[in-house]
């Protein structure tokens, strides 16, 4: 737990300030409306506004509980922001508490988040929940951070902690080379879970974890009479909170910048490109389905490809193909990057919610419900469970889809306003009932939002709060 | 008739399909890529002559030290068949590798000039490159070790620089090209240092007697090439070798002094297609070379993507971003297949025209070996000379120079010669006859193989230089 007080006393001046720096900032619309667009000019006077507001003191409190899902216990792991004076946290349009529950993307844990949550506690005062996927956190070590690298030169692998002290064993998987999306991935390595290991029973089983623990996290955190929840995503982490956004009764909108969308929708925005993306005003360099075919039992282990498979499209963006001609510095820069990051967990299994690959996540429930002896009617429940993960809930009783405020940045592979305009918005278009959505593409800023850049000392990750801010207050979510 | 007879047919087209019969031959202006692949399609159809293939190690005694140097030689194994130009005289290539490698990086572009035409070829290694400890000649390990030593030059055998004599530092003042460099510099007093002071001579001598020892003036007239880096060193030999009449080059480099003007003009990051860069203003300006004579840059991986990178950059242009993962392990495997070349680079102040450190480099010689003040000055006039083209009474004019060029190829494109290197070469008196041939496909490695051309374009550069030398385009 650590708490931060960087203004003292003079808290009231302090908020008065606040009141009016936050009237002024740019994205504000006169008409209330939020903006469709937001100007590389107007994110830089929004930054420069919202980083020189007064500070709200917080603290940050780690929250590990257990839960059983099942059959086996799983340790899940949130970080939670607030302000140090709770009293303080402030009420939306719809008079409720606002409370922004976070999800990491691929590669990280709650760490990734951390710049998110601090500026949203500081700045507003948001309580916020910064959760970690069922398996990531490092809960051998305090400080969090994985040691070594993600495969290890005597074969050996990194792999999931989801129980404390419960480490997967060598002899419980074997690492395996695929070479089948090389022009998107490169050589990924994976380590495929051994049959009847319990890293396979692991594999088979967090997707009920994962949900379960999301459920209990909001319960603990966030109590429905006192808060509305905003939820986000961040890429991987989209898809799950969409799921969840259904689930959790006080969940009013979900804050989808650079948040892949439902996994039946997610499935499709990557045929669209051939899983390659498109950057700015480059063509797609691929039309060609790629559909995804990852069995449960197959964890990907990370590497300095996928800070590669990133940064190359983002220099495109940037630099345009010109970043070509200066190759070995970019290769630099890459390894450099992945160095600095290899201490977060860097393995992911999540592909069969986020690709809706429902033949995996069948088998995963079918080995679930096997080790379980679970009977015929509840291995069809499961199996449905499972595979509703991939897409919103619908029919009587389910809670209708919330209110989406998309984001997207201007050089993020996977998230151009083209395959949202063709792709994501008419999907979400077709659901009944239909839920409100809105589009923000921000003049500025890479996948990873926070990145910094010229000017942009946390790259968009400012206005787009500013934005998240008025929509909380216009009422647009609630009302 | 027998495939044989169809074979020779074909070859026949083919070598006519430029009329070398006519009375004013002139090399194409351009090579279409459809035509690159017809030549190719044709070569590789044809039966190859039989070649015998003999290295020749052979010691040089120069500036007070012994140099080891070796040449392969290759010729077809009935030497009455090597073909003779348009001046009567048998054909004869001498041929220079690039700044990464030895002779192996040449022996493609070698069989295929022996096995094909039937020339006698002499590929000569650099000074200090080969590795004399093995006769497979494949260097050991990696140029960097995990213990912070670094490969170095062997220049006579059994002779090693040992650790002590090198101090190994990090460069990043060329980092948008090169990344970050690797380099050890020799510490004043040791071999090594002499010997960094003393291989501009024993380069411009092996040559000099590699030629003589297998291209003799009177039975030979010799084509000179020299790949990249081994572009201006070649061309130091134009006016040196009595019977070299021309060079027929591809993405070699020219002359030192023209060289650092090119980079100069294109910022020292080249120019692919319509995308020229400027010169990041992080780095140094290396357009004249500003480090020491006593500095070897020590090769990685790096090396590979300074040209894999403009390369992608010209064939798949923005994808080559979209897939940077695969790009980047395509550099990783390149490197592991050619680390064991020698991949270490000393050459760069003749290649930029770093007359300061030639300078530097003849006076440190001329002091170990208690030159006087005359001798001083007339090796000090030698290195610098090294540089760029003779001049004065009864020297040998510059031959006829037949520049070849890839179509994404960093460091030679079109404009840069139109622009720099062809002005620069006809301000010389006399100013040598110069043509360029511009080809529709290939990259700055001419023989890499890409789709329908095994042997990149070297097949069509070989019939352009084929059809040049029998219409005495270097000699009449």
């Amino acid at each position: 737990m650590c708490y931060k007080n960087i203004w003292g006393g003079r808290i009231a001046f302090m908020f008065m300030l606040l009141c009016l720096l936050m009237l002024s900032a740019v994205p504000v619309r006169a008409s209330g409306e939020l903006p469709s667009q937001i100007s590389r000019e107007e994110l830089l006077k929004t930054s420069q506004k919202i980083l020189s507001m007064p500070k709200i003191e917080w603290k940050e409190t780690e929250d590990i509980f257990r839960i059983s899902e099942v059959g086996m216990d799983w340790d899940i792991g949130v970080m939670v922001y607030e302000p140090k004076d709770v009293s303080k946290i402030p009420a939306g349009a719809d008079k409720k508490k606002v409370g922004i529950f976070l999800l990491h993307g691929g590669e990280g844990d709650w760490r990734s988040m951390e710049n998110l949550s601090r500026l949203l506690i500081k700045t507003y005062g948001y309580k916020v929940v910064n959760m970690t996927y069922p398996g990531r956190l490092y809960l051998q070590d305090p400080n969090r951070n994985w040691p070594g690298d993600t495969y290890n030169a005597d074969g050996t692998a990194r792999t999931p902690i989801w129980k404390k002290d419960e480490l997967i064993t060598p002899d419980q998987y074997k690492v395996v080379k695929d070479v089948t999306q090389r022009n998107r991935y490169g050589t990924r390595l994976l380590a495929k879970a051994k049959k009847g290991t319990l890293f396979y029973h692991r594999m088979a089983g967090w997707p009920a974890a994962f949900e379960t623990g999301m459920k209990e996290a909001c319960k603990r955190h966030f109590p429905t009479n006192e808060f509305s929840i905003y939820v986000h995503g961040h890429s991987t982490g989209g898809p799950f909170v969409f799921m969840l956004s259904q689930r959790v009764p006080n969940i009013a909108g979900v804050l989808a910048i650079e948040n892949s969308p439902f996994g039946y929708i997610n499935e499709e925005k990557h045929a669209w490109s051939g899983s390659l993306g498109k950057i700015g005003k480059y063509e797609r360099v691929s039309k060609k389905r790629d559909t995804r075919y990852d069995p449960f039992d197959e964890l990907y282990l990370r590497s300095w490809r996928d800070k590669a498979r990133y940064y190359g499209p983002e220099l495109l963006g940037q630099e345009g193909p010109k970043a070509l001609m200066r190759l070995p510095m970019v290769m630099e820069e890459v390894l450099e990057d992945w160095e600095k990051g290899k201490m977060e967990p860097c393995f992911k299994a999540e592909y069969l919610v986020t690709h809706n690959i429902i033949g995996s996540l069948k088998d995963a429930a079918h080995v679930t419900a096997d080790r379980m002896g679970l009977s015929a009617m509840d291995t069809y429940k499961l199996v449905n469970r499972y595979v509703g993960y991939t897409r919103e809930l619908s029919g009587p009783g389910a809670k209708p889809p919330s209110p989406v405020l998309f984001g997207i940045t201007k050089d993020s592979r996977d998230h151009s306003p083209e395959v949202y305009q063709e792709v994501i918005l008419p999907m979400f278009a077709a659901m009944n009932p239909r839920p409100k959505t809105h589009l923000v593409h921000y003049g500025a800023g890479v996948h990873g939002y926070m990145t910094e850049e010229k000017d942009l000392p946390q790259g968009v990750g400012p206005a787009l709060i500013q934005v998240w801010h008025n929509a909380f207050m216009n009422g647009w979510f609630t009302k | 008739m027998s495939r044989g007879m169809m074979m020779l047919s074909l070859w026949i087209t083919v070598l006519s399909m430029v009329s070398i019969g006519q009375a004013a031959w002139e090399p194409p202006a351009k090579v279409s890529r459809e035509e690159c692949v017809k030549f190719s399609q044709a070569m590789q159809s044809l039966p190859e002559i039989k070649v015998r293939q003999k290295e020749d190690i052979f010691r040089i005694h120069v500036v007070g030290m012994d140099w080891d140097l070796g040449v392969m030689v290759y010729e077809p194994e009935d030497v009455s068949k090597i073909p003779r130009g348009a001046d009567g005289k048998k054909v004869g290539f001498f041929l220079l590798h690039g700044g990464s490698g030895d002779f192996r990086s040449m022996e493609k572009l070698a069989l295929l000039l022996a096995g094909r035409y039937g020339y006698k070829v002499v590929s000569m290694t650099y000074p200090g490159r080969l590795y004399l400890e093995d006769p497979s000649r494949r260097w050991p390990g990696d140029t960097i070790n995990p213990d912070g030593t670094v490969r170095t030059p062997i220049w006579k055998k059994g002779e090693r620089i040992t650790p002590d004599q090198v101090e190994v530092t990090l460069d990043t003042t060329k980092r948008h090209r090169y990344g970050t460099r690797t380099v050890a510099r020799a510490r004043p007093g040791t071999i090594f240092y002499y010997r960094m002071a003393g291989w501009p001579f024993a380069f411009e001598e092996g040559m000099k007697d590699a030629c003589q020892r297998h291209l003799p003036a009177g039975e030979y007239s010799i084509y000179a090439n020299g790949h990249s880096t081994g572009g201006p060193l070649i061309h130091t030999m134009l006016q040196r070798v009595s019977n070299i009449v021309g060079m027929a080059d591809v993405e070699g480099s020219p002359f030192g002094f023209i060289y650092s003007r090119v980079n100069e003009w294109s910022g020292s990051l080249g120019k692919i297609g319509g995308v020229k860069m400027e010169a990041a203003k992080t780095d140094k300006d290396f357009s004249t070379w500003p480090d020491p004579f006593y500095e070897l840059s020590i090769r990685s991986w790096r090396d590979i993507a300074r040209y894999s990178g403009p390369e992608a950059l010209g064939k798949e242009g923005a994808k080559g971003l979209m897939r940077l993962p695969m790009l980047m392990e395509e550099v990783f495997e390149e490197w592991e297949g050619e680390k064991h070349e020698p991949q270490f680079k000393a050459e760069y102040i003749i290649t930029r025209n770093g007359v300061k450190q030639l300078r530097e480099a003849a006076q440190v010689t001329a002091k170990r070996m208690n030159m006087n003040a005359s001798d001083t000055e007339a090796l000090i006039k030698r290195f610098i000379s090294y540089t760029r083209e003779l001049t004065g009474p009864g020297v040998k004019p510059v031959p006829p120079i037949l520049y070849n060029i890839a179509k994404d190829s960093r460091d030679h494109s079109p404009e840069a010669y139109r622009e720099v290197i062809l002005p620069m070469l006809s301000a010389m008196s006399p100013p040598p006859r110069v043509c360029v041939v511009e080809y529709g496909a290939g990259v700055h490695g001419y023989t890499k193989a890409e789709k329908d051309l095994p042997l990149g374009i070297a097949p069509a550069v070989t019939k352009v230089w084929y059809d040049a030398i029998m219409s005495g385009f270097f000699t009449k």
